[in-house]
Formats: structure tokens, C-alpha cells, sequence
């Protein structure tokens, strides 16, 4: 025999059973995903875990190339200004014709002299605080202009004050991680022959200066001469650092793309994955809501169906 | 026939319809008594009385007073309580875990694991960056906290096991002495003439505590004829271990009482003494014998049974180990000139590959390591670096010390080595008597894994969940953080080498195990954990939504045999009160019968 208990108690889990549905779906609801914890879909959990790997993965990765790109960039800029003045040293150079007096060479030492600091400068250029020529020893700048002292020429005997630009860095590349399988070195370094070429070029034409200054034209004319092939050589160094660069960058960028690339689509591929079906999840919240309704009316009108009320 | 027989027919039929109607009030009152059964009075002719060979009517009496009741569906009843009871306990003690395994907005170990790599990452591009060093410190920390949480919480669940299974031992032990007297009392009452309310009623809460301890063991009722029942213990589902089927009462005789010790269920027999293992594990948690399953102690015990602390275990060993065999040979910013071991090998004529306090000497292997040491501008002081060798059953701390000064002194000094009666190596730089300070000690390049075994400059320390510690002067000064190697032939370091973070980034795919078992990667040990948790937890919910749906479905069908109908009842009510009044009025008739006849003889 049905007895009012049993009614009573089918109703009571269909009840629970409705709330557990109306939060399960009002959860999905507000966090737009099917699953929240591992105890909902442990497989699905599992496979959004997988997803925030990637993804996770991908963003840092996607962090160092554009870390990568920023220290080249830095690194080009740097040369491509000191190609730049070594174009202005050899421009003063050439400017230099015959007939030139001492006040012209001695306006050219003095401008000679400022670009050469200005090129140290750029050879000590920095990223982030680290040195960017210096090999992995980061916290050191690479060059220094060391003034040697008032000394005789080798050649000629002059006394003159020779001014040195030595590298202080190291012959090891950095290595950047753009991923857990993929590094690269993205830097040249202060020791590549361009950089000495430079400030040997530079050092020379000084070294003619200062025989025209000093009135030794015939001296003078033969350091500028060869100090025009150093200018050029350095300078074809110089490109063909930044040439390497271009390479480099070009790499970087191509690996920024495929990681973007890898980003955006592991990002939509977890948001599918994961995401609520609203509409879905909607519809049987108001199901639920319904059947609700129905089971405290049945309880409302079994309360009422009593014989005691009768009798 | 006298003329009173009337009055005494009259009689019979007021007492029977009296306690007619006392058993439907009986009814009636327990309608909502939990797993009261309703009984039903059967009303029945009185035996006739021969007079001269002719039989003349007695009236009625009470036939029998019996309990609706239905065997089997107890018995499912029975089953149904157990399973509930596990799946509830058991998600009970699941839920308890849950908060420390994350959920997707916050996935806890999994998302700290992914930071440190990440943070790694970051380091490897600035190696001299302070920001980018204490990001891996806190990182680390994170994890250390993230591990030592989970670890925490599921040692909380496991730890008071011990403490739930015998408190509801205690009270099973009490029900059982309680349904040996109720059997003694149902035997008795069934005997005895118009004792069968008693019968009843006692069945009812015999009964109702066989439920209870349904959902704490795994049960088996066997009624007895007499009225009595014998319950016994499950048998464990795999029959090659454990025991057959046990009796924990045995009807009218006996109660047995039973006892966890911590490892194993015992049952003592109070006539005997004798005490037997129902069920037990042995000392990695494996089971041995015993049941499986029902009840909220068979939840309980085969909680205890998970390895989630194993696994979290394992992951916190691998991770402790790999890190640390690239940390301990590299070096970072800050100048180190001193070093401890952070794990003692014991005496130290100990071998260090077999000190048992030692939680990864095991892991030693022959190989050698170097010691770079540099004044205190930083270039290599002469000799540099120092490679020991280490031997597998023949290096002590003592032979390590010995080996580091007889190579330094050989060079003319830079680094002193000494080993303490507790077996701790410590390795100073000697002072730089040209440039003053002291000189600087790099390790490197460690093929024998005795560093990281030994815990010298380790990120670190301790090997389970329980005892994870980041280094506490890396905490203080994180430029500490090994970033990048010496170089293995001439000593020579540069601060933004970043060898050892390339190769820790590295590391976040490869698959290792220093514990056994598979080779997995350390992300694949967390999501392993998480997800088998995630399993049992989904397991529970499922299975727990489909023992209640079935508890309610036998619960109904017991309703129906057995519940009280109010209406029903009511209706009975009707019925005995106009059979009352008949019978009332019959005593009336025949009164005025009587009345009558007294009237002639006046």
C-alpha cells in the first residue's frame, strides 16, 4: 500500500535532485564553464589542465621573443647609429682637403674625439640594465675609452696621448630560452673584429690629426690614408654586424608570430572546450525551475489530502 | 446456556475490539516513527463450547497481532544503508581534500608549477635582474606552500581515520550487545501468550539498529525461526584474501566486539577472549585481508588506502631532486664564500651514498664534482677548479674533506674543507690575503649527484610535501640563485651566464622518476594526482546519486508493506469503534432481557 510517507520521500529527493541540478547550471552560468572543479569531469578537467599548460607555454614563450626582439632591436639601433657616425668620421675625413689649415685640424680632432666617446657610448648600450656587447658578463660595460698618456709615436716620435678602447666583456653568446626546446643567441658580441676595427680606425685618423697639427703634413697624409681604409673596413663591419642582426630579428619574428599564433589558438581551442552551453544550461535551469514549482504544489495538495480532514 | 452467556459474548467482543483499537492507536502514534512497522490485529471466533452436543458461539478474540514486513526488502534496506553510507562518507572525506587540488579559476599546484618554469623563464633573459630572481624565489615558495597545503589536508583526512573508525566502533559495539538482549527478548515474547506487541515492537528496533550498523560495516542478516537473527561480517569481495564471512552476533548467544588498532580490525570474542584480524594493511597502506567496501568504516578504510600523499610525494621528490641537482652546481650574483651541508651523513666514517637519514643518498652515484674557487675580484685563484671524486661504498664526508684540502693545499691554498663528528661537510673560502676578503666557492659540474644529495647549495630542502623548504638564505637574498655555471676548465664566471635556468626551463619537459614507477614530467605528476582525486571524487558523486535514488526506491517499497497509512488506519479506527458499540449495545440488549426476566420473577 502507498502510504503518504513514501510520497512524501519521492518527492523530497526530486526536489534535491532539481537543486542540484539548478546548481550545477547556475554555476556553469556564472563562470561560463561546464566544469569548474576536478570532482565535476575529472577527464575534462584534466583536459583543460593540458590547455592551461599550452597556453601558459605559449604566453611566456610568446613574452621571450618579444624579449628577444627588444634586445636585437636594441642591439641594431646601437650599430646602425655607429655606422652612422662612422659615416660622419669618414665625411670630416674626406673634408680634410689640401689646403686645410691648423685650425680645420684641430676642429676635426675635437669632433672626431666627441664621436668616438659617442661610439663607446653605443657600444655599451643596454637593455633592461644588462650590456648588450658584453658577452654574459652583463653587469660590466664593454668599453671604456682608456687614455695611455703622453708618449712618442712609434713611427715618427711624436708626442701624443694614444686613447685605447678595450673590451671588457667576454667571448660567451647569451643564450635566450624562447621556449623549453628552442634557444637562441640574440646578441653579437663586443669582441666580434668590427668593434676593435672601429676604435682602431678612429685612433688612427687622430694619430693623423695630430701630425697635421703638429706641422708633419707628410706623416699626417700617410695616417689619414690609412686610416680611410680602417674607416671603411670598421664600417663594413659594423654592417655586417647589423646585417646578422637583421637576421637574427628577422628569426625572433617569425618565432613571435608562430607563438601569438599558438596563443590565440590554444586560447579559443580551451575557451571552446571549456565553455558553458548557456543556451543549454538556461533551458534547464527554467526546467528545473518548473518542475520545482510542480513538486511544492504536489506537497502543498498532499498536505491537504488527508482523511483527518474529513472525519 | 445460562443467560449471561450473552453478556459474556458482549464481553469477549468489547476486549477484543479494546485492544483492536489500542493496536491501531499503537499505529496510528508511530505513523512517523522511524522504521516502526505497522501491525495489523487479526480478529478471530473464540472456540465454540459443547453443550450436550451442541456448540454454542463464545464470541470472538484477538487471533494474532502481526508486523507487515517483508524479509527481502529489509535485507535491501540493509545493502542500501551500507552503500549510501560509504559514498557518503567517502565523498565526505573526498570533499575534505578537494579545496587543496584548485579548481580551473585557481589550479593551485598545477598553476605554481607552471609559474616557476615561467619565472625561470623570465630569469634566464635577465639573469643579474633582482626582479627577475626573486620572482623564482617566490615561485618556489608557492609551491611550497601550494604542497605543503594539499599535503596537509589530506593528512588531516587520513590522520582522523583512526579517531572516526573507533568511535563508531564503540557505538557498534554497544548495538551489538543490544541486539542479542533484543533477540533474548523477541525469542521469549514469542513464546508467551499475548506478548506479541512486545515481539513487534522489539523486531522494530532490532531492526533499526541492524540499519545503523549497516551503514557503518558490511552486514548480513540471517533470520533464525525462533525469531532471533545472526549478523555476520561481509566476507571480502576478492576471495583469496581475508576471511569468510564472520559473525558478529550470534541470535540468542553471543556479541563479538571489535577493535582498530590502526592497522588492523580485530574481533574479540567475549565468551572466549579470542581475538581475530578481520581486516589489515601493511606498512605502505596496502591492504592484506579484510572486506571491501559498505559502510561508513568501509569508506573509511579503503580512504586510508589511497596513495594521493604517495603521489603528492613522489611529485614533491622528483621536482626536490631534479631542481636541486642543477641549482646545487651552479652560482648567481652574490660572492658565496661558505657552504654547509644541509643533510648529515651521520658518523662520519659513514659512506655517503648509504647514509639512511639521507633521503636521496641513494641517489649517488660515481662521479665527480667541481669546486671553482675565485678571489675576491673574481678570477680564478691557481689550481681551480678542484674535481673530487666521488666513490659509491668508499667516500665519507671525512674523505671528501680530506680530498678538497690535500687538492687546494697542493695548489697553494683557496679553499678549506672540514668534516663535523655529525657527518655536515662545510666548505670555506680561505682569505684573500692579496686583495683581502675571502675568496669565492662555485660548485659545478656534478656527475655524482653527492651536492644535491647533500643539500650544498640547494634551492630546497627536505624531500616530502611535509618537510619542503625553500632555502632560507636564498629567501634573504635571492642573487643568491644559481643561474649560470663557472666555466669547467678555467673557473671563470660571468653573472649573466644562464645555463642552469636554460636548463631548467628545459626540465619542465622531461620525464624523470627518482621514486619508481613511471618517467614523467612534473606537470604530469600533478595533473596524475589531480586527476585520479578528481575520479574517485566523480566516482563518489555518481555512485552515491544512484545508491540514494535506489535507497529511495527500496525505502518506498518498504513504505508499502510496512508504513503506517494514516487513512488506513482510520478507517480500522471506524471499523473496531462500530464493532465496539455493537457490542456495547449487545450487553444493553441483554440487560434489558435480563431486566425482563426479572420483571416476571417479581
Amino acid at each position: 500500500m502507498i502510504s503518504s510517507n513514501s510520497i512524501f520521500n519521492n518527492l523530497t529527493l526530486g526536489a534535491q535532485n532539481q537543486m542540484t541540478i539548478q546548481t550545477q547550471r547556475n554555476s556553469e552560468i556564472a563562470s561560463g564553464r561546464k566544469v569548474g572543479s576536478v570532482g565535476e569531469n575529472p577527464l575534462d578537467y584534466k583536459t583543460s589542465l593540458n590547455f592551461r599548460h599550452l597556453l601558459k607555454a605559449a604566453q611566456d614563450n610568446t613574452l621571450a621573443a618579444t624579449e628577444a626582439q627588444g634586445r636585437i632591436k636594441s642591439a641594431t639601433a646601437a650599430l646602425t647609429q655607429m655606422i652612422t657616425i662612422m659615416q660622419r668620421i669618414d665625411t670630416i675625413r674626406v673634408g680634410l682637403a689640401p689646403g686645410a689649415n691648423l685650425g680645420d685640424f684641430q676642429g676635426a680632432k675635437t669632433e672626431v674625439e666627441t664621436l668616438r666617446a659617442n661610439l663607446v657610448k653605443l657600444a655599451n648600450t643596454q637593455w633592461r640594465g644588462d650590456s648588450v656587447f658584453s658577452g654574459t658578463e652583463i653587469t660590466k660595460l664593454p668599453f671604456t675609452e682608456v687614455s695611455a698618456g703622453m708618449a712618442a709615436d712609434p713611427t715618427t716620435g711624436l708626442m701624443r696621448n694614444v686613447v685605447n678602447v678595450p673590451y671588457a666583456g667576454n667571448a660567451i653568446d647569451r643564450v635566450l630560452v624562447l621556449s623549453s626546446t628552442q634557444t637562441m643567441s640574440a646578441n653579437v658580441r663586443g669582441d666580434a673584429a668590427a668593434f676593435a676595427d672601429t676604435f682602431a680606425s678612429i685612433e688612427q685618423f687622430v694619430r693623423g690629426l695630430d701630425h697635421f697639427i703638429a706641422g708633419d703634413v707628410t706623416n699626417g697624409d700617410a695616417f689619414m690614408q690609412s686610416s680611410a681604409a680602417m674607416i671603411a673596413t670598421a664600417s663594413d663591419g659594423l654592417s655586417s654586424l647589423n646585417s646578422n642582426l637583421a637576421g637574427k630579428l628577422r628569426a625572433a619574428d617569425a618565432q613571435l608570430q608562430i607563438f601569438q599564433e599558438a596563443e590565440n589558438s590554444t586560447k579559443s581551442a580551451m575557451d571552446n572546450f571549456e565553455g558553458a552551453d548557456l543556451v543549454s544550461a538556461n533551458a534547464a535551469l527554467q526546467q528545473s525551475s518548473t518542475n520545482l514549482q510542480i513538486i511544492y504544489s504536489l506537497v502543498g495538495r498532499l498536505d491537504k489530502l488527508s482523511l483527518i480532514n474529513y472525519i | 446456556m445460562s443467560a449471561f452467556a450473552g453478556l459474556h459474548i458482549a464481553s469477549s467482543s468489547l476486549t477484543t475490539f479494546q485492544r483492536a483499537i489500542d493496536v491501531t492507536s499503537h499505529n496510528i502514534s508511530n505513523a512517523n516513527t522511524a522504521g516502526y512497522s505497522v501491525q495489523t490485529a487479526a480478529v478471530a471466533t473464540a472456540p465454540a463450547d459443547n453443550v450436550y452436543g451442541m456448540a454454542f458461539g463464545r464470541g470472538v478474540q484477538m487471533g494474532s497481532i502481526t508486523r507487515a514486513y517483508d524479509e527481502n526488502i529489509f535485507k535491501g534496506l540493509v545493502a542500501s544503508d551500507g552503500n549510501v553510507a560509504y559514498f557518503t562518507q567517502m565523498q565526505n572525506s573526498l570533499k575534505s581534500i578537494e579545496g587543496s587540488m584548485g579548481t580551473l579559476d585557481a589550479t593551485a599546484t598545477t598553476q605554481a608549477m607552471d609559474d616557476f618554469f615561467a619565472a625561470w623563464q623570465s630569469l634566464s633573459h635577465s639573469p643579474a635582474d633582482p626582479v627577475a630572481q626573486s620572482g623564482v624565489v617566490a615561485a618556489a615558495q608557492n609551491i611550497q606552500m601550494q604542497v605543503s597545503r594539499m599535503g596537509q589536508s589530506i593528512d588531516n583526512v587520513m590522520s582522523s581515520i583512526d579517531g572516526q573508525v573507533n568511535s563508531m566502533l564503540t557505538d557498534v559495539n554497544l548495538q551489538l550487545d543490544q541486539i542479542v538482549t533484543l533477540n533474548q527478548k523477541i525469542v521469549s515474547a514469542m513464546n508467551t501468550q499475548n506478548q506479541q506487541f512486545q515481539a513487534n515492537d522489539a523486531m522494530d528496533l532490532r531492526d533499526n539498529l541492524i540499519r545503523k550498523i549497516s551503514q557503518v560495516l558490511p552486514i548480513t542478516v540471517v533470520p533464525a525461526t525462533d525469531g532471533s537473527v545472526t549478523i555476520n561480517l561481509n566476507p571480502p569481495s576478492n576471495g583469496s584474501v581475508g576471511l569468510a564471512s564472520v559473525a558478529l552476533v550470534g541470535g540468542t548467544d553471543f556479541a563479538k566486539s571489535l577493535s582498530w588498532d590502526g592497522t588492523q580490525l580485530s574481533m574479540t570474542s567475549k565468551i572466549t577472549g579470542n581475538t581475530q584480524p578481520v581486516i589489515g594493511f601493511d606498512l605502505t597502506g596496502a591492504q592484506t585481508i579484510g572486506f571491501t567496501g559498505g559502510g561508513k568504516i568501509g569508506a573509511l578504510l579503503d580512504m586510508k588506502s589511497k596513495d594521493y600523499l604517495t603521489q603528492l610525494n613522489n611529485l614533491v621528490s622528483n621536482m626536490v631532486f631534479e631542481v636541486n641537482k642543477l641549482t646545487a652546481s651552479g652560482a648567481g650574483n652574490t660572492s658565496i664564500t661558505s657552504y654547509a651541508s644541509g643533510q648529515l651523513s651521520g658518523l662520519n666514517t659513514a659512506f655517503v651514498d648509504s647514509a639512511v637519514a639521507v633521503p636521496f643518498a641513494s641517489q649517488i652515484q660515481a662521479g665527480t664534482f667541481n669546486i671553482h674557487v675565485l678571489d675576491s675580484l673574481g678570477v680564478p685563484v691557481a689550481g681551480s677548479p678542484f674535481n673530487i671524486t666521488i666513490t659509491p661504498g668508499v667516500s665519507t664526508m671525512a674523505t671528501i674533506a680530506a680530498d678538497i684540502n690535500a687538492q687546494a693545499t697542493a695548489a697553494g691554498g683557496g679553499v678549506t674543507a672540514a668534516a663535523s663528528a655529525n657527518g655536515q661537510l662545510t666548505i670555506n673560502g680561505d682569505p684573500d690575503l692579496l686583495n683581502g676578503g675571502t675568496n669565492r666557492v662555485i660548485f659545478g659540474q656534478d656527475s655524482s649527484n653527492f651536492l644535491a644529495a647533500y643539500e650544498m647549495n640547494t634551492m630546497f630542502h627536505g624531500s616530502v610535501a611535509s618537510n619542503l623548504q625553500v632555502d632560507s638564505a636564498l629567501i634573504n637574498d635571492p642573487s643568491r640563485l644559481s643561474v649560470g655555471n663557472a666555466d669547467p676548465l678555467t673557473s671563470a664566471f660571468a653573472v649573466g651566464n644562464n645555463d642552469i635556468a636554460v636548463q631548467m626551463v628545459q626540465m619542465k619537459d622531461v620525464a624523470n622518476t627518482i621514486t619508481g614507477g613511471n618517467a614523467l614530467t612534473l606537470n604530469a605528476r600533478v595533473e596524475g594526482l589531480v586527476s585520479s582525486f578528481g575520479r574517485d571524487l566523480n566516482d563518489a558523486n555518481t555512485r552515491l546519486t544512484f545508491h540514494k535514488a535506489e535507497a529511495t526506491v527500496i525505502q518506498a517499497r518498504r513504505d508499502e508493506v510496512s508504513a503506517v497509512n494514516v487513512d488506513d488506519q482510520m478507517i480500522k479506527i471506524m471499523e473496531f469503534q462500530r464493532s465496539y458499540q455493537a457490542a456495547a449495545k449487545l450487553v444493553s440488549t441483554t440487560e434489558k432481557m435480563l431486566d425482563s426476566l426479572m420483571g416476571l420473577v417479581r
